[in-house]
């Protein structure tokens, strides 16, 4: 398993997505982190709670779509670029595959997920500080950064196995997009906390103060990941005729 | 692991797959022994390429049985290192390198980079190594699926269409590999539908139209049999011998005025024919007919009685 984990790795590192992906985070934080600082207003009551919006706004919101939407290229690709005969071939077990496939991911979501917080937290924190402000306690911060890097993982995961389950890549970039910016919206504006990337948000303190805690909307998440999981497990036995 | 020496490599029995109401594959049955190079030949269509992911375990057949040895693909162990396969000129993921390429299938193998290189080299990669596929020929692009293929140092080869793409000189390198391959004790199963490029290389060949095997035999029986047999006839006695013919209900056509090529009937028997009637024979020699020659034959001929 540790060579099918590695060679899943391999496979990100030697494809240009990945490195998208991170630069995307890295500057796209970097951008709108200070943007989001700047627009709390002087006098508002709910300044602390902006704050933490602004920590995850680019480590939680935009990397957990980005992350979706590599995991779902990931694996829908392997169609879409015909390499999944060749993965089955060498590896004919594709429940493996499949696990592999998902824990590299997940890794990866983390360490992307960790980057972007590396960058939020120190600007959001500094800019606090100047302006006399109080983000959030130290605990309550540990837990924030925690639930950034899980919620990284769980949505690489996510988008793994969306785009096994669906195995073409348009398809699974257009489900993504309008799955999470048109029908979770719709139904309940972004924070109902039984859908996936609802809850996402609510992990990484996006629900304002009417949110689930973090853990509860975390194992809402992790259930999701099952699910989806689950269900690619069921599908990736059918024939590879591309 | 390794495979006994006496049982056929492949086996293929009853294989048979649909898709919905498509049956891609009616029955299939055939078995290729060690060391030989088999053609798997047919028009596109045929069901080969089905056939052939059948017995890689990419497709589930509906019926019937695709094995190397006794053993489906799927319950190789590490079944790379016992078969090599090449299926499809897209070979890898196009922002890839040739070698990021070949390292990803090797590393679920535990196989050295060196190996990698190796094979990069011998199939005369080695300078495009770094490039990435995107930017392949298709020729390029059929030898990096041929060194995937190689990288476990497998005992048999299974390759789709492998001269798809590649020009003149490709071809004959392709040639001279497989024969190499062969001649250290491997086997090959190659499927085509270019016959006059697997002509010289194959040893024998599997023929298949509409999801059937219509022919299965070495390539000179093959083009001196089963296409059609024709012997050529020179006898003084044309009376005589038209009228043998006749009463054997063999057909026959006049070439020259001494001269008739007989279907359906090979020199001995004709041998016997005339000798019982008396006619003199100068010459008695069977048609030989070109691989393509008999390959067309046959499928039509084939297809048309399936048809009715």
């Amino acid at each position: 398993m540790t060579r099918l984990i590695r060679t899943e790795w391999l496979k990100l590192a030697t494809t240009r997505g990945p490195w998208a992906v991170i630069a995307g985070v890295i500057a796209l934080t970097a951008l709108i982190t200070p943007f989001a600082m700047a627009e709390i207003g002087k006098g508002d009551a709910s300044r602390a709670a902006d704050a933490q919006e602004a920590l995850a706004i680019g480590p939680g919101f935009i990397t957990a779509l980005l992350l979706l939407l590599l995991g779902a290229l990931a694996s829908a690709g392997e169609f879409h670029h015909r390499t999944i005969a060749s993965t089955y071939l060498v590896t004919p077990r594709r429940g493996r595959v499949l696990a592999a496939k998902l824990i590299a991911h997940g890794a990866l979501g983390a360490a992307v997920a960790a980057i972007g917080a590396a960058i939020s937290f120190p600007v959001v924190l500094l800019m606090a500080r100047s302006d006399d402000l109080h983000v959030a306690s130290t605990g309550h911060l540990a837990a924030l950064a925690f639930a950034i890097v899980a919620a990284g993982a769980l949505a690489s995961i996510c988008g793994v196995a969306a785009g096994s389950i669906l195995r073409h890549q348009t398809a699974s970039i257009v489900v993504i997009l309008v799955w999470t910016l048109l029908v979770e919206k719709l139904f309940g504006g972004f924070f109902p906390p039984v859908l996936p990337f609802g809850a996402i948000l609510a992990a990484v303190g996006m629900a304002g103060e009417d949110g689930p805690g973090i853990a509860a909307s975390l194992a809402i998440v992790a259930a999701w990941a099952g699910v989806l999981g689950f269900a690619a497990t069921r599908v990736i036995e059918r024939d590879v005729t591309a | 692991m390794t495979l006994s020496h006496t049982d056929p490599v492949v086996s293929v029995d009853h294989l048979a797959k649909r898709y919905g109401n498509h049956p891609a594959v009616r029955d299939v049955s055939f078995t290729v022994q060690r060391g030989t190079i088999a053609g798997f030949l047919g028009p596109n269509g045929a069901g080969k390429t089905t056939t052939l992911r059948a017995l890689l375990g990419l497709v589930e057949p509906t019926s019937g049985t695709a094995l190397f040895g006794t053993t489906r693909y799927r319950d190789l162990p590490e079944p790379s290192r016992l078969v090599g396969a090449l299926l499809d000129a897209h070979v890898g993921h196009p922002g890839r390198t040739a070698i990021g390429h070949l390292s990803v299938l090797a590393a679920p193998l535990g196989i050295p980079r060196s190996r990698v290189v190796a094979v990069l080299e011998q199939v005369g990669l080695a300078d495009a190594a770094k490039r990435r596929i995107g930017g392949f020929s298709q020729g390029m692009r059929q030898r990096l699926g041929l060194a995937g293929a190689l990288l476990g140092e497998p005992e048999i080869l299974v390759l789709d269409e492998p001269s798809n793409g590649l020009d003149p000189d490709g071809i004959r390198w392709l040639r001279h590999t497989l024969l190499d391959f062969a001649a250290a004790g491997g086997t090959v199963l190659l499927s085509s539908h270019v016959l006059a490029e697997v002509a010289q290389t194959v040893e024998e060949i599997v023929v298949i139209a509409e999801g059937r095997v219509l022919a299965h035999a070495p390539v000179g029986d093959f083009t001196s049999g089963l296409a059609g047999k024709a012997t050529r006839v020179r006898t003084p006695s044309l009376d005589l011998m038209t009228g043998a013919l006749d009463a054997a209900g063999l057909g026959y056509e006049r070439l020259e005025h001494d001269v008739l090529r007989v279907q359906g009937a090979a020199p001995d028997e004709l041998g016997r024919l005339a000798a019982a009637a008396g006619a003199v024979i100068y010459e008695l020699s069977p048609e030989v007919v070109d691989l393509e020659t008999a390959f067309f034959n046959l499928t039509e001929t084939r297809t048309k009685e399936l048809a009715r």
